[in-house]
């Protein structure tokens, strides 16, 4: 077993390196956003509780996958979440375009540079949606436009966001 | 509803999805890998934008160290996680007891917890009133503030309306006044406290810091660095307004990390692009004039300010001017990009009337009695004028006033009002996909008489 002084300055190490790419990776399985974060700080306590079963020369990434892959299934099955459970196997079965970590920082990057090219009322929404959580109700009412309607944008907004980091990166399709 | 109506629902909301859509969206998704690419990419996009704009979703390694110091709190280690470093202990040949073990995981997990300590274990803040519409955000979650609530590193505040919400600084001695219509988070920066102000405005009393302990404020445009002052702040769309009241503050632009040392009595606007300056403050620099124009006041005659073909009389101070068919004309090529010019002449009390149209989105500022110490101004927003718009504008005494458009209210003074000053005109470039410009024509200035 490491020595306290290994184990937390590892950890520390690890949680760095990896932060990023783990959150993604955790909302790519189709996780709750909502639950994203308290997934990702379940899997480094498990790390930390159990990190010398981590392989000696695997990736950290690898292990924290494994876990987070294991402890969102167990966490759906316990709550009878069938259907999320039904989503991760399916999601976890496929490739998106920002599953490696050099793809992701690119990703983040870029996504600052395709925010900055939405109109002023788009940035508003996406603004207002992210960083006030406001739901697609509270936006309605806020640009007097149907509930449908709020939907419909924001998911055009994703996908136009989705469409400019991807040809940023040189990986649209 | 179509497969694109069962995505963005799920996304918005998936729990308000049916049963029977969210099979047919599996049921595609299955069937198309693409699709299902495209799903995941736009699942991961969701949480890219949540932590990239998200005020409750930074701070991601302290809140890992918080749970970490909550497993080693007192009484708060359950059975299964002593087990786990029991079977840990075991794996390595040196099985532990129960208590040995919640032992052992207290001590590594505080020193975890110490390693990886973005904020000390005590409260930065506590809420000392909490009125009208105040939401604490934390780790994703968010509740209604209450009056005595003690605030750690990585809480938001979202004050939305009422009276000010009044914060007692874990110091003892500092205390902050948040604005209605603020956001404001908790945060670090080094191993002193930082408060980050996104929107809205505050004013602080801080008390004196020990040196090498000055406490941030942070905006998007600038750091303020505090040992004991009294200051407010301002932050609105691109801008941070610092003033400071008592004691003096360090203000780092952002941009380009140029400081500035700011006194009691001063105050600097930080904008992207503009001159970095201390301005004296309006307070205890009223105008010696009267408030009101003088009814009875008499003006020379209208006389040319420009003379339709040339820049002569006027000195451009940014961006690119020309002259173009009897107008001058400001262009701003991109983004931010800004173009001033000011009339060479200083003028005292005046009338001011000429046309001006603008193309794209503009922030528009017209500025009268400019001086190294201040001026008066309007300044708004304009996108694609329809065709020219006619302006009279009145300088007289303290007040300058928007004769041919009264609902835009007396020009705001921004440091101390002086008798005589330049007459300038700024434009910047607010838009995100094309060029802005302005026109400017038919400029003609009559004088007050004596």
């Amino acid at each position: 077993m490491a020595s306290a002084p290994d184990r937390e300055a590892r950890l520390a190490e690890i949680l760095e390196a990896t932060q990023s790419h783990l959150r993604a990776y955790i909302a790519g399985l189709g996780a709750n956003p909502s639950d994203v974060d308290d997934l990702a700080q379940d899997v480094y306590l498990e790390l930390y509780r159990d990190m010398d079963r981590m392989p000696e020369g695997l990736e950290p990434i690898r292990w924290l996958k494994g876990i987070a892959r294991n402890l969102c299934l167990s966490r759906f099955r316990r709550e009878s979440r069938r259907r999320d459970a039904r989503l991760l196997e399916l999601m976890d079965r496929t490739a998106g375009r920002f599953e490696d970590p050099v793809a992701l920082e690119e990703a983040v990057a870029k996504l600052r540079e395709c925010l900055a090219r939405l109109n002023e009322r788009q940035r508003e929404l996406i603004t207002l949606r992210y960083a006030e959580g406001l739901g697609s109700s509270a936006l309605a009412e806020r640009f007097a436009l149907s509930v449908e309607a709020v939907r419909v944008t924001l998911f055009r907004l994703r996908g136009r966001l989705k469409d400019c980091i991807t040809q940023g990166l040189g990986r649209g399709t | 509803m179509s497969t694109e109506e069962r995505i963005a629902r799920f996304l918005e909301d998936r729990d308000a999805l049916p049963d029977a859509e969210f099979e047919r969206l599996l049921e595609a998704l299955h069937a198309d890998a693409d699709l299902a690419r495209d799903f995941k990419d736009l699942l991961i996009l969701d949480d890219l934008c949540a932590r990239e704009l998200g005020p409750d979703r930074r701070g991601f390694r302290a809140q890992v160290a918080q749970r970490l110091r909550d497993l080693a709190g007192a009484g708060r280690i359950d059975a299964a996680k002593v087990v786990a470093l029991d079977r840990a202990g075991a794996r390595s040949g040196r099985r532990l007891g129960s208590a040995l073990g919640a032992a052992a995981l207290l001590a590594v997990a505080l020193a975890v917890a110490w390693t990886l300590r973005p904020r000390p274990t005590e409260a930065l803040a506590t809420l000392r009133t909490a009125p009208g519409e105040i939401t604490v955000l934390h780790a994703g979650s968010r509740a209604p503030a209450r009056a005595g609530q003690r605030l750690f590193l990585g809480n938001a505040l979202l004050h939305r309306g009422g009276e000010d919400a009044v914060l007692d600084l874990a110091d003892g001695g500092s205390v902050l006044e948040l604005k209605p219509g603020s956001s404001l988070k908790l945060a670090r920066a080094g191993s002193s406290p930082a408060f980050e102000l996104s929107s809205g405005a505050l004013e602080a009393r801080i008390a004196r810091r020990a040196p090498g302990t000055a406490l941030s404020f942070l905006t998007p445009e600038a750091e303020v660095l505090v040992v004991g002052t009294r200051l407010s702040l301002e932050v609105a769309e691109r801008v941070t307004k610092v003033e400071v009241l008592e004691g003096r503050v360090a203000v780092t632009r952002k941009e380009d990390g140029e400081i500035l040392d700011l006194e009691a009595g001063t105050f600097v606007t930080v904008e992207p692009g503009r001159e970095l300056v201390a301005l004296q403050s309006a307070e205890g620099a009223a105008p010696e004039w009267p408030a009101e124009p003088d009814a009875q006041l008499a003006f020379g005659p209208w006389e040319p300010l420009f003379d339709g073909s040339t820049l002569k009389g006027w000195t451009p101070t940014k961006g690119v001017w020309s002259v173009e068919d009897g107008a001058l004309v400001a262009l701003a090529p991109k983004q931010l990009d800004q173009a001033s010019i000011g009339c060479d002449a200083e003028m005292g009390d005046f009338e001011l009337r000429f046309s001006y149209k603008v193309e794209g989105s503009a922030y528009l500022e017209f500025k009268q009695r400019v001086t190294s110490t201040g001026g008066f101004y309007w300044g708004w927003k304009e996108r694609n004028s329809a065709g020219w718009t006619p302006c009279v504008l009145r300088m007289v005494g303290g007040r300058a006033s928007f004769v041919s458009d009264p609902t835009r209210g007396p020009a705001v003074l921004e440091g101390r009002a002086e008798p005589a000053g330049r007459i300038r005109f700024y434009l910047q470039n607010r838009g995100v996909d094309g060029p802005a410009r302005l026109w400017l024509k038919d400029l003609e200035l009559r004088k007050a008489l004596p």
